[in-house]
């Protein structure tokens, strides 16, 4: 099966949402306020005004929190071309009101959600009585583990064109849910959906940020305010890095306990990071359905005492969903953590893993939780916690990677297995550490068990490309905020993976399944296990275990 | 002001400032917007156009520095080696949101030119000045190998 736009996207004739082109169109910029809930304090535009080629300035009022998708305000320069609009956007003088966010700082957070996960929290899903087990363990395993806020940085940073005539709207944006756009869009304008026709062009990428609509919001409020004329808002590198929504933050505390047989009997997992939910109502501090069953609540291990807490988490951003969502930093730290304990017990990591993962069984999270089970959307008895198919992958990628192999020194396989969106996958990472730390990875092998395969070339190119991206937010990924506001600003200081660096073979391993087996998802759960089977390879290389992301500059 | 410039063997005249960026000249004005924009500082690769055949970051090189040079961007590449690269592109389904695509073609085209059969390490060097933020990189590697293997035959 071909894909239809193939030979558009070669020869660049291919439309994405920066290209839509309509006769008489302005183009805009916008300065935004640097923090959330920021606004002008003052403003003198006439340094902007003389430029050649700005047309208008225009205010723009902020959306109050809860923000969701409204766009953020600020103050946009409508100009004849791209370039002119972005010179007078240099040229504003504007002073900011940076609101009750203007003293948030990553650092000072961080320490807030270490604090919150090293005391009880709310309790989320409860086995036995874990208390009682750690208390009476022969011996406690304790770790804690930080994973930054992320951004998606879509190669295609946003943009939209809005126009209006005879009463009708017409929109052109690189939105991932276009009905959800025309509604949004409608309600910022205060007219019915049905006035409103959004046509989404091509995404350059997607990965959960153009899910938010706010860009689209952007163009039609200031073609309403040209009575209509076409706009196209482009959002430059910078503005797409400093006003995302952001990937969570998260902090993790494990606390195993172990018989005399070094049985694991006891597992208390807490996580405190700000939820999505706070991007959509008030005093949001503790993860939703969607959060707590993304690889969290749903931890099959076989241990018969189990708790999961959750820390208080107050925002200070927009947080929204990127690729794999909370199963990111979930599948890293517990899958860290059960390679970090095997080594203390001095087991295999792999066998030690399948020996947590249990018996081949169906786990059911359901009578466990407090807050009702959330399994993808999809039903339990069609897509259940199979603890078989865990395991198969699992013995599927350390088989075919060659586990156990002697390696040079200062090369490890590391494993880590996850299920996510009612896939099972487990990827084997091969690492070389070399000289000042530098890392790269002579291949990588990844199984996957997603039911039937609908387009196995499809779900091999989703595998190869979730491992780069995994790679990128293992060893770069992360945003801070300074003062309330994003530091980083371009790729120049939030790096991405290049080709050089990226994994020289990459090999997928696709678990064969009749159609009696349901299909599930693929474009995801290539994420999760990358980090951690990356980390676990460079403790087997190095003896240095990573209790942070990005792995950044720890080797060195 | 009017600047004189030939983009894919044509010659325009534009209106715009000696600071434009290339790349805003070709989208905004000429209307090609095969050429992407994805930082505006040089460290994507996604606006790659060639200035007398070689590979050049258009977001970064204002107008008024070309001169008499010719552009060619995506829309105008044409010959053997252009064509085996967009062959190999769609045979190996490289793309997946594609909008990286054409400076990664552009960058192939560019490699091949220079280097008939290139090894690993030359599609690194090549290469590393493009980001794929979908990271389709183990087939761009591939399908410039079967390009490369393509022109020999
Ligand atoms: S847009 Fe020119 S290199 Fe990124
Ligand atoms: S295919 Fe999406 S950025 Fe390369």
């Amino acid at each position: 099966m071909r894909i239809t736009d193939l030979v558009d996207i070669t020869t660049g004739k291919a439309i994405y949402g920066q290209d839509v082109m309509v006769p008489g169109m302005k183009f805009a910029v916008i300065a935004r306020p640097p923090v959330l809930g920021g606004k002008v304090a003052t403003l003198d535009s006439s340094a902007a005004m003389k430029v050649p080629g700005v047309e208008k300035i225009v205010t723009l009022s902020p959306t109050p929190a809860p923000y969701k998708f409204g766009p953020l305000g600020g103050v946009a320069v409508i100009a004849r071309s791209t370039w002119a609009a972005i010179k007078g956007r240099e040229a504003l003088k504007i002073t900011w009101d940076n609101g009750p966010n203007g003293s948030h700082d990553s650092k000072a957070y961080r320490a807030e959600l270490e604090a919150a996960v090293k005391k009880p929290g709310k309790v989320e899903r409860n086995v036995g009585d874990v208390d009682k087990a750690l208390a009476s363990a022969a011996k406690v395993i304790t770790a804690e583990y930080y994973a930054p806020h992320l951004h998606h940085a879509t190669m295609e940073p946003p943009a939209a064109v809005a126009r209006m005539s005879h009463g009708k709207w017409e929109v052109w944006a690189p939105v991932q849910s276009p009905g959800q756009a025309r509604d949004d869009i409608a309600a910022a304008l205060g007219i019915a959906p049905a006035e409103i026709t959004v046509q989404p062009p091509l995404l350059g990428g997607g990965f959960g940020r153009k899910s938010k609509c706010d860009f689209a919001i952007e163009a039609a409020l200031l073609s309403r305010d040209l009575g209509g004329t076409p706009v196209k808002v482009v959002w430059t590198r910078e503005d797409d890095m400093r006003h995302g929504f952001y990937h969570t933050v998260t902090a993790e505390r494990f606390e195993a306990g172990l018989d005399a047989s070094n049985k694991v009997v006891a597992w208390r997992h807490r996580s405190a990071s700000p939820t999505i939910l706070s991007t959509f109502a008030p005093g949001q501090k503790h993860p939703f359905d969607i959060e707590l069953g993304m690889g969290w609540v749903d931890t099959p291990f076989d241990v018969p005492n189990i708790r999961m807490e959750s820390g208080e988490a107050q925002n200070h951003v927009r947080i929204g969903w990127f690729r794999s969502v909370n199963n990111v930093a979930h599948a890293w730290s517990i899958q860290s953590f059960v390679a970090e304990m095997a080594a203390q017990l001095g087991k295999d990591p792999k066998d030690f893993l399948l020996e947590l993962i249990g018996p081949a069984r169906v786990v059911d999270p359901r009578k466990q939780v407090t807050t009702p089970w959330w399994n993808y959307g999809e039903p339990f008895e069609t897509y259940p916690v199979d603890t078989g198919r865990l395991r198969r992958v699992t013995e599927l990628a350390a088989k075919e990677a060659g586990w156990g192999k002697q390696l040079p020194k200062g090369q490890g396989l590391g494993i880590a297995a996850h299920r996510s969106f009612v896939t099972y996958v487990a990827t084997v990472v091969h690492v070389v550490v070399g000289d000042k730390g530098r890392i790269s990875i002579p291949r990588v092998d990844t199984a996957i068990d997603c039911g039937y395969c609908v387009h196995p070339e499809r779900v091999r190119s989703q595998i190869e490309g979730a491992a780069v991206m995994g790679l990128t937010l293992a060893k770069y990924g992360q945003i801070t905020l300074k003062n309330g506001a994003v530091e980083q600003s371009n790729f120049n200081d939030f790096q991405l993976v290049r080709i050089d660096e990226s994994p020289l073979d990459t090999r997928v391993h696709i678990v064969d399944n009749p159609l009696s087996v349901p299909p599930s998802g693929v474009g995801e759960p290539g994420v999760p296990p990358f980090a951690p089977a990356l980390c676990n390879a460079i403790f087997a290389a190095t003896g240095k275990r990573i209790k942070q992301l990005p792995i950044g500059d720890q080797l060195a | 002001m009017a600047i004189s410039i030939k983009v894919n063997g044509v010659r325009h005249s534009v209106d715009v400032d000696g600071d434009t960026p290339l790349l805003w000249v070709l989208r905004d004005a000429l209307g090609l917007t095969g050429t992407k924009f994805g930082c505006g500082i040089a460290q994507c690769g996604a606006c790659t156009v060639f200035l007398n055949g070689k590979p050049l970051r258009s977001c970064a090189f204002p107008i008024a520095a070309l001169g008499d040079g010719e552009v060619t961007t995506i829309e105008g590449v044409n010959g053997r080696t252009a064509r085996a690269v967009q062959r190999a592109w769609t045979a190996r389904d490289v793309p997946q949101c594609g909008y990286c695509q054409s400076g990664q073609v552009m960058s192939a085209i560019a490699l091949l030119s220079e280097v008939r059969r290139p090894t690993d390490r030359d599609i690194d060097l090549a290469m590393n000045g493009n980001i794929c933020r979908c990271a389709a990189y183990v087939r761009i590697r591939a399908a410039i190998k079967d390009a490369a293997r393509t022109l020999e035959g």
